[in-house]
């Protein structure tokens, strides 16, 4: 409401847009060539974003707003306190949308700390705002503190020259263009029919004018354009570049939304007063209510089916279902049976096990996905080549398998060998002309084109084929599983040591056997 | 509707207050669909395959990257430290940032597994509120 748009309109807006229909209906609109092709994205179930990451968003933007534009709001404290916690919450679940909202909000603040009376109680209310800032990312400060560089390397992060930061201002100035447009239209439209002699019913008195909501709107547009440069500026880094192009989808869509909004609410505020006397105001309300439901319901039901879609066998970061599924459920109640109530430590090269027995058993694991442990690479390395010899991989297929993407992104490294025309680890000489071919028309931005430099492989085999001392320290697995989608399917551990304890269309079960008495 | 009304600008608190708990009562029924939008995963999952575990459907949840599912659990047993390995469990500090699974942590600390669930269907109700507030 921080745009002044009517409450049941609004409503039925923020309804219709967390439900997926306003994309549809745009979309729709769109091919059948009622109005120009718009990308707009909004919100998503994935966790940890878009699902939560973007009420802070949308909550430090519409607080922003709400000081520049409601005297109450500036005047008042708690405010700019909430404003402080909500962008430090940003921060913390979502930092590529958090430089975007920074840059908005930033000026946003100065100029509502302005027009509060008198410059003490502006600067007072400004250092609550950014006091509340700091004091709600403390957890930040001491995480970003006790986490080691090689960490935040695995998850994608590489310097890049504050000089000369890489930017899609050209590629993506008709996409701002487009949406300011939108939103100056949908001022012109509005001042228009303000003073027209065809609205029969006066125009409610917002608290934010209609010039204020296209500034607004507009200094929201290039904050998108610009963040992805100054966050490379502030930081001198690159991390999974990927999402800036990602949030300024987003945020170009929620200019186009509140613009789209704006126009629709006086033409529809144009019909109403030309049909006063047919409509009803208490329809006026009761219909966009039942609009509203009606739509969601069916968003419901259509997603209900979605939802039990079969993919058949895992793939990258989604557990198999199908068959896959219904083994796993017949693996997991095994391993939670009091038979496997002593079994500590996991060795798996299936990242859905890996992730329900961390997560669900819980257990520790042999080699972890590099995204749950902060502990240094050379452990990582160690730790897989350790469980690659208990299932008895041989020294040909090892060394293909350190080369393969899913090796490095779920058990050796994270994006650390992540390469881009930004970036790549080593010197060209470390790579093959074809690695170099791949990487030099890369996209820019990428985050997961892994291109493993040819010491790391040679280092892995020379770890692999060397003495047990290096890993003998690890605690060994208790059961191991593979299942025959894995990249390691037709190997197993050593029969004298482990005992296979199931066996069905998926997987393979192995588990330790007890010691012989001497 | 009177004129009066027309013309008076309501405060940010008036219309705050109004979009958590709308004057007009009947308007909760919209907080309502949001919440059913945030669980229409697990409504359809409890229809369609009754004999899934909470677990395994919350590692199920849409649009994958389920690392994040094994790292709330975590947190939510208070583990803020290394907990996928047994010679250094317990030591360092989780490096991933808090805030955007924070919602679920606390919901898996007092439910378990079903707290996804829950964590879900606040989550949207809370986007439909924010956006809502942005709008």
């Amino acid at each position: 409401m921080s745009f002044g748009l009517p409450k049941s309109y609004a409503r039925i807006g923020s309804l219709l847009t967390a439900s997926g229909l306003t994309v549809q209906a745009v979309n729709w609109c769109a091919s059948k060539s009622l109005i120009p092709p718009v990308q707009l994205l909004y919100w998503g179930e994935r966790l940890p974003r878009p699902e939560v990451s973007e009420i802070p968003l949308l909550l430090t933007t519409a607080l922003s707003c709400a000081l520049i534009l409601f005297v109450d709001a500036r005047e008042g404290r708690w405010v700019w306190i909430t404003w402080g916690a909500s962008l430090a919450w940003l921060v913390q679940g979502d930092i590529h949308g958090a430089a975007g909202i920074g840059l908005f909000s930033g000026p946003a603040l100065l100029v509502a700390a302005l027009r509060v009376n008198g410059w003490r109680a502006g600067a007072l209310r400004i250092s609550l705002a950014f006091g509340a800032l700091i004091v709600f990312l403390l957890p930040f400060f001491i995480q970003n503190l006790a986490t080691p560089f090689e960490v935040t390397r695995r998850w994608g992060a590489f310097p890049l020259s504050r000089l000369h930061p890489p930017s899609q201002l050209e590629a993506e100035w008709p996409r701002v263009l487009q949406a300011l447009a939108l939103a100056w239209v949908a001022f012109a439209v509005r001042k228009t029919f303000e003073r027209s002699s065809l609205m029969r019913a006066p125009w409610p008195k917002a608290a934010s004018g209609a010039l204020g909501q296209v500034l607004l709107l507009t200094g929201l547009g290039l904050a998108a354009w610009v963040m992805m440069p100054a966050f490379v500026i502030v930081t001198g880094q690159g991390l999974q570049l990927y999402h800036f192009p990602d949030r300024f989808s987003r945020f170009i869509a929620y200019v186009i939304l509140i613009a789209l909004l704006l126009i629709s609410e006086v033409l529809l505020r144009a019909i109403f007063s030309w049909t006063r006397s047919l409509v009803r105001p208490r329809s006026r309300e009761t219909l966009p209510l039942i609009v509203g439901v009606v739509c969601s319901c069916y968003v419901i039901n259509a997603r209900a089916a979605e939802h039990t879609v079969s993919y058949g066998p895992p793939r990258e970061g989604f557990p198999g279902t199908g068959a896959y599924k219904k083994d796993f459920i017949e693996l997991t109640r095994l391993l939670l049976s009091k038979d496997f109530a002593h079994a500590k430590v996991l060795g798996t090269f299936d990242h859905a096990t890996m992730l329900w027995w961390v997560g669900f058993k819980p257990g520790f694991l042999l080699a972890p996905d590099p995204f749950l442990t902060s502990r240094p690479d050379a452990e990582l390395e160690e730790r897989f080549v350790a469980l690659a010899k208990e299932v008895h991989i041989s020294k040909g297929h090892f060394e293909s398998i350190v080369k393969s993407y899913t090796s490095h992104i779920f058990y050796l490294s994270g994006a650390k060998y992540n390469t881009s025309p930004l970036y790549k680890i080593q010197p060209d000489s470390d790579y093959t002309a074809q690695q170099l071919s791949a990487i030099k028309s890369d996209y820019l931005l990428t985050g997961f084109s892994i291109q493993v430099p040819h010491s790391v492989v040679e280092s892995l085999t020379k770890l692999y084929e060397g003495p047990r001392e290096h890993w003998d320290h690890y605690k060994m697995p208790d059961v191991i599983v593979t299942n025959r989608h894995d990249q390691v399917y037709g190997h197993s551990p050593d029969p004298r040591v482990y005992e296979r304890r199931l066996q069905n269309s998926t997987f393979d079960l192995w588990s330790k056997r007890a010691p012989q008495p001497q | 509707m009177s004129l009066a009304s027309l013309s008076a600008p309501e405060t940010f608190l008036q219309l705050a207050r109004d979009i958590v708990w709308p004057r007009k009562r009947l308007w909760l029924l919209l907080h309502f669909t949001a919440l059913l939008l945030g669980l229409d995963y697990w409504l359809s999952s409890f229809w369609f395959e009754p004999d899934t575990p909470f677990d395994l459907l919350a590692l199920y949840r849409p649009e994958g990257d389920t690392q994040y599912v094994a790292i709330v659990s975590n947190l939510a047993r208070g583990q803020f430290g290394e907990s996928a390995l047994y010679e250094s469990f317990g030591t360092g500090v989780e490096a991933f940032p808090l805030g955007s699974m924070a919602l679920h942590v606390l919901c898996v600390a007092i439910l378990g597994p079903a707290g996804h669930m829950l964590a879900d269907g606040i989550a949207a109700v809370f986007y439909y509120l924010s956006s809502l507030s942005f709008s």
